[in-house]
């Protein structure tokens, strides 16, 4: 296991975290949420930021409060909007990051900056938000990491700095034993990229799924006032009160499919957020 | 902590201030080596603050406790980063001072005492500066850095008037020799002391 959350809490006044998740070897796992809903608190939680309240937080087996610079050798992290200084420039990186990994390979690193356009001379504010992104991404591949914490990272970027982000993460995951935390509000790069999803609201995790179960069974009901009273609601998880009647959300479509008359869609994940977020539990 | 040094080195040479400070040093050494000393180790105890703000731009602390170094080791690179500049311009100050006069003929000030008073203020400066910002930020450690600016301005006044008050220190270090470890112990206990705060500000501090 790489990561390990039972129950993590954090109090920020009105805010409480109360995290429980898995992220396993091979695996890359999603953690989808509104903004303020504790994507980046779960994050700093992990990566020992900030002081937990309660419950237990592991990385690599180990509490993660007392991760020494050895394991976080095995880490490639990116936070939202956080980075080295603007001032300096990808040369400059490439000396810090020289002398922070034993892995890195300084020469292989600017090659690669180069195959993705970027300017190793040019300041990091200088560079676009997507160049910058990019960079910042290869930064945390560039050693060899076991682990990728990656908060936000497609956050700001256009659909082709987007697919370039997610075809190095499906290169990374091509080596066995390694796995990514990624956060996103961007449900297509999920869809595609991770192997299951954890959906937080409000500091607690709403829902847990692997992302085929999730696109392959979830569905959403639309009905009027009177289907909906005569629906059987066992296998519905949440219901929304629409204008036009009411939507259902369930993680059996094909069993609602069955039933004549009744219409249907494919649920994906941005659906299942709004459902499981601004739904009700069955009424 | 390699590292950290060669990021804050990194900060410093795309920094204004490696032009800056040479230029003025260099107009200033002309008028003279004794303030020239004292405002040259002000100005190295200033670079860690310098560094301090960079580290704080687009998140950066967060991001740096991120990397394989502790709590502890940036804390440290930070002491060792004030080290290195003081020791480093000082000591470029004292040899451009030297061959200033050599070439102008000037008399030889006391160089010796200036370079004391500017190390006791360094030594103030950066003791005070470093758990401030730790503890406050940049921004909000910038107030008690002024505190300690304050102290150091009062420091070079007395500094000025010291060919007065000379006399009687000499004449008291000559009855008393002894007198002369009161600034030593000073300029040893003062950063041990920071540096025991500013661990234990950073180890409490949440990014």
């Amino acid at each position: 296991m790489l990561i390990k959350l039972d129950h993590a809490a954090k109090r920020y006044g009105d805010f409480a975290l109360d995290c429980t998740l898995e992220v396993r070897e091979g695996y890359v796992t999603g953690l989808v949420g509104a903004n303020g809903s504790g994507k980046t608190t779960t994050f700093k939680t992990l990566l020992g930021l900030i002081d937990r309240d309660g419950g237990t937080a592991e990385v690599f087996g180990k509490d993660a409060a007392s991760l020494t610079p050895a394991d976080r050798a095995r880490m490639g992290v990116m936070l939202a909007d956080a980075g080295f200084s603007g001032y300096i420039d990808l040369r400059a990186v490439a000396d810090i990051q020289a002398a922070l990994y034993q892995n890195f390979d300084k020469a292989a690193f600017l090659k690669k900056c180069k195959e993705y356009d970027l300017d190793t001379k040019k300041q990091l504010r200088r560079l676009s938000r997507g160049m910058r992104t990019k960079a910042q991404l290869l930064c945390a591949l560039s050693h060899g990491a076991d682990l990728l914490l990656l908060d936000e990272p497609t956050s700001g970027l256009d659909v082709v700095a987007r697919d370039e982000i997610l075809d190095l993460l499906r290169s990374y995951m091509q080596q066995e034993g390694r796995g990514i935390l990624i956060s996103s509000h961007i449900s297509s790069d999920l869809e595609g990229l991770c192997d299951d999803v954890y959906m937080i609201d409000r500091g607690k995790i709403v829902l847990h799924e692997d992302t085929d179960r999730l696109l392959a069974r979830y569905g959403l009901l639309k009905l009027d006032e009177s289907a909906f009273e005569a629906l059987d609601k066992s296998r519905v998880l949440r219901t929304k009160k629409e204008s036009w009647g009411v939507s259902c959300l369930t993680d059996d479509r094909a069993y609602y499919e069955a039933v004549p008359g009744l219409v249907v869609d494919r649920a994906g994940i941005d659906t299942v957020i709004t459902m499981m977020i601004r739904g009700e539990a069955k009424r | 902590m390699k590292a950290l040094l060669i990021k804050d080195l990194s900060y410093l040479k795309s920094s204004r201030i490696l032009v800056i400070v040479p230029v003025v040093g260099l107009i200033l050494s002309l008028s003279g080596g004794s303030f020239f000393i004292t405002w040259v180790c002000i100005m190295a105890a200033s670079m860690v603050q310098t560094t301090f703000t960079y580290d704080e731009f687009e998140n950066g602390m967060s991001y740096l406790l991120t990397l394989p170094v502790s709590r502890r080791q940036y804390v440290r690179s930070k002491y060792l980063m004030a080290l290195l500049c003081v020791a480093a311009m000082i000591c470029a100050a004292l040899a451009l001072t030297f061959v200033l006069d050599a070439v102008m003929g000037r008399a030889q000030e006391d160089l010796l005492t200036s370079a004391v008073a500017g190390l006791i203020v360094a030594d103030l400066y950066i003791s005070v500066s470093i758990p401030g910002i730790i503890r406050l930020g940049v921004e909000r450690g910038r107030w008690v850095v002024l505190g300690v600016s304050a102290v150091a301005a009062a420091l070079i006044v007395g500094a000025a008037v010291v060919a007065e008050i000379g006399t009687a220190l000499e004449s008291a270090l000559t009855r008393s020799p002894w007198l002369a470890v009161i600034p030593l112990l000073f300029l040893l206990v003062l950063p041990v002391l920071s540096y025991r705060l500013s661990m234990r500000f950073i180890s409490k501090k949440e990014y």
